[in-house]
């Protein structure tokens, strides 16, 4: 029971740490980031190769595969996002266009990456992984890891979107990118920044999924970003403290079906909850009145 | 019926992909962004060759494959009904992986993870091709006609449709119920031409397969999305060098094409301007900043 605690306070974690990106690049620049998945497994990717080819210390290669993550993100913006941004006046044609480009980027990274790879799933090999008893529980020091980076990042952000300047200006742009403009913001600057941090968070919990469970392949990163999804439904858009908290709700359900239930519907959770929020909870557990959602 | 070397199975496989299309186009066209039809195509596909398995008749089977699409789709539009734009887009891709996740573990009623083979029941080329141009027919005569310029101003102006005492709610079930359909028809044909289907007919590469073929060809009406089945079907065949590849260059047309030419082939062959003049919205009172600052970084 504990042990499964351990288990669900983990993959909460690494359900934060991947959906807040994806939150902060949708709920302030309107971009549904399909290939956050992608960028997930490049952060793995990099990281594998670094250490296991180059043989890079561990922390070296990680922060370069973080960067590496996020600035692929941030070139995605700055070649295609800021283009679509730019071109198409209507709301709906921006985002069509935006959903329809980032599933193309997802499919080519994931396909370079599986040629790459050779199709076998890849870990960190040389991360030394210990045990320690906590209260009687076994918890590696990977989960602590884990537990720990989100828990200093997630507040981090949190403090970052409402207090700092950086933060409001994100905030206003996710208002209303015209009034931003008007009021000197500068809106590409920031929609740059904003890509960078989101596609350095889903390389970071890339890195961390993959020090955990040993392995990972392309599939991994189209299993998160659909628990992600159902992360943001649940927990309404931008909201950093309603995507931390639909994190551990889906990650507790989740690790109680695989534990004590059908461990083969896992994947099911994501998409119940989907459906029950709709159902009696339609603008998400934390948002605020709304009966809709465009 | 054979013409640069289309044989039997290549048409079958293109009226399959067309039908599958039409299911994300017909939607998409509306305004909806549902990729709904991708789970109907594995709802349909699984209840024909299910019901073909157990003896009953095809074309029985088929209908059975289609109407059982219809409902599901329906009733997933019920449930969806308060979604928007990229809400739905999300909730339609977890509802066609979690079609994937249900066949693979229904047990001996979907064959599990390996999917259903041998499936006695069959189709000729012939009635393949009156299914085809039949569909084809009928989305022409619903585009052409009232409820397919209904769709157009509920997609460019939810207000101004709604003065105009169009029922969206009714139109958004309305367009579910058929893209359903449609993803059931597809499916029902798929098990019938290659008698086998498996979990992964619902699954991320279809959809990408799926949406490049509409965004390929055009989704503002079903020509683009015949033309994208057809070009799609037809030329990994033709350039088989490339092989595993194709996955790339799938992502690379569904990015170029998403952003310079949002209207897909349709749009490049008829006049360039028209598409834009339509889909821009009309001026406002205040020019969006948007709009002023293009390319500027300042």
């Amino acid at each position: 029971m504990g042990q499964q605690l351990i288990n669900a306070i983990v993959l909460g974690s690494i359900l934060t740490l991947f959906s807040l990106g994806l939150s902060l690049a949708w709920g302030s620049l309107d971009v549904l980031n399909m290939s956050h998945g992608a960028l997930f497994v490049v952060g793995a990717f990099i990281a594998s190769k670094l250490v296991d080819s180059g043989g890079m210390p561990f922390v070296l290669a990680a922060v370069i595969a973080i960067i590496a993550a996020g600035l692929l993100a941030a070139l995605v913006e700055l070649l295609i996002l800021r283009r679509i941004r730019t071109t198409f006046p209507s709301r709906r044609q921006r985002e069509l266009s935006t959903l329809v480009a980032t599933v193309g980027v997802g499919t080519i990274v994931d396909e370079l990456i599986r040629s790459e790879s050779e199709g076998v799933p890849f870990g960190i090999p040389s991360f030394a992984v210990e045990r320690h008893d906590v209260l009687g529980l076994s918890v590696s020091n990977v989960q602590i890891m884990i537990v720990v980076v989100t828990f200093v990042l997630a507040i981090a952000i949190d403090r970052f979107m409402r207090r700092s300047r950086q933060g409001r200006a994100i905030r206003t742009i996710a208002f209303d990118s015209g009034i931003a403009e008007t009021m000197g913001i500068r809106v590409n600057s920031v929609a740059a920044g904003t890509m960078f941090v989101s596609g350095a968070l889903a390389g970071l919990a890339g890195i961390l999924v993959t020090l955990n469970v040993s392995g990972i392949d392309v599939q991994t990163g189209h299993q998160y970003l659909l628990i992600a999804f159902a992360v943001i439904i649940v927990g309404g858009v931008g909201s950093v403290r309603g995507a931390i908290a639909a994190a551990f709700l889906i990650a507790l359900a989740q690790t109680a079906v695989v534990a004590y239930g059908p461990a083969q519907w896992q994947a099911g959770v994501a998409f119940i909850f989907i459906l029950a929020v709709l159902i009696f909870r339609p603008g998400g557990l934390f948002a605020r009145v709304q009966a809709e959602r465009s | 019926m054979t013409f640069l070397n289309f044989d039997a199975a290549l048409i079958s496989s293109i009226v399959v992909y067309a039908l599958l299309a039409f299911s994300v186009q017909v939607p998409l066209r509306a305004g909806v962004f549902s990729l709904g039809g991708i789970g109907c195509f594995a709802v349909g596909g699984y209840t024909t060759a299910i019901l073909s398995i157990h003896g009953v008749p095809t074309p029985l089977a088929l209908v059975a494959g289609v109407a059982l699409g219809g409902v599901v789709s329906f009733l997933l539009a019920l449930v969806l009904v308060r979604l928007r734009s990229l809400y739905l887009a999300m909730a339609t891709v977890a509802f066609v992986i979690i079609v994937g996740v249900v066949a693979a573990n229904a047990g001996d009623l979907t064959g599990g993870s390996l999917g259903l083979f041998a499936v006695p029941g069959s189709i000729g080329l012939g009635t393949i091709e009156i299914i085809g141009i039949a569909v084809a027919l009928l989305l022409f005569a619903l585009e052409r006609y009232v409820s397919g310029r209904s769709v157009v101003v509920a997609r460019e102006d939810e207000d101004l449709a709604n003065s105009l005492g169009i029922d969206i709610g009714r139109q958004r079930r309305m367009m579910f119920a058929v893209s359903g359909m449609l993803g059931g028809l597809a499916g029902g044909c798929h098990v019938l031409t290659v008698a086998t289907i498996a979990p992964e007919t619902a699954g991320f590469s279809m959809i990408i397969l799926v949406l490049t073929m509409v965004i390929l060809g055009g989704f503002g009406t079903w020509v683009g999305a015949a033309i994208g089945a057809v070009v799609l079907t037809w030329l990994p065949l033709e350039i088989s060098s490339l092989g595993d590849w194709w996955p790339v260059i799938y992502g690379l047309m569904l990015t170029v094409m998403a952003v310079y030419a949002p209207a897909g082939i349709v749009g490049l062959l008829s006049r360039p301007t028209r598409w834009l003049r339509h889909s821009l919205p009309r001026p406002r009172s205040t020019p969006q900043p948007n709009e002023v600052s293009i390319g500027g970084d300042t």
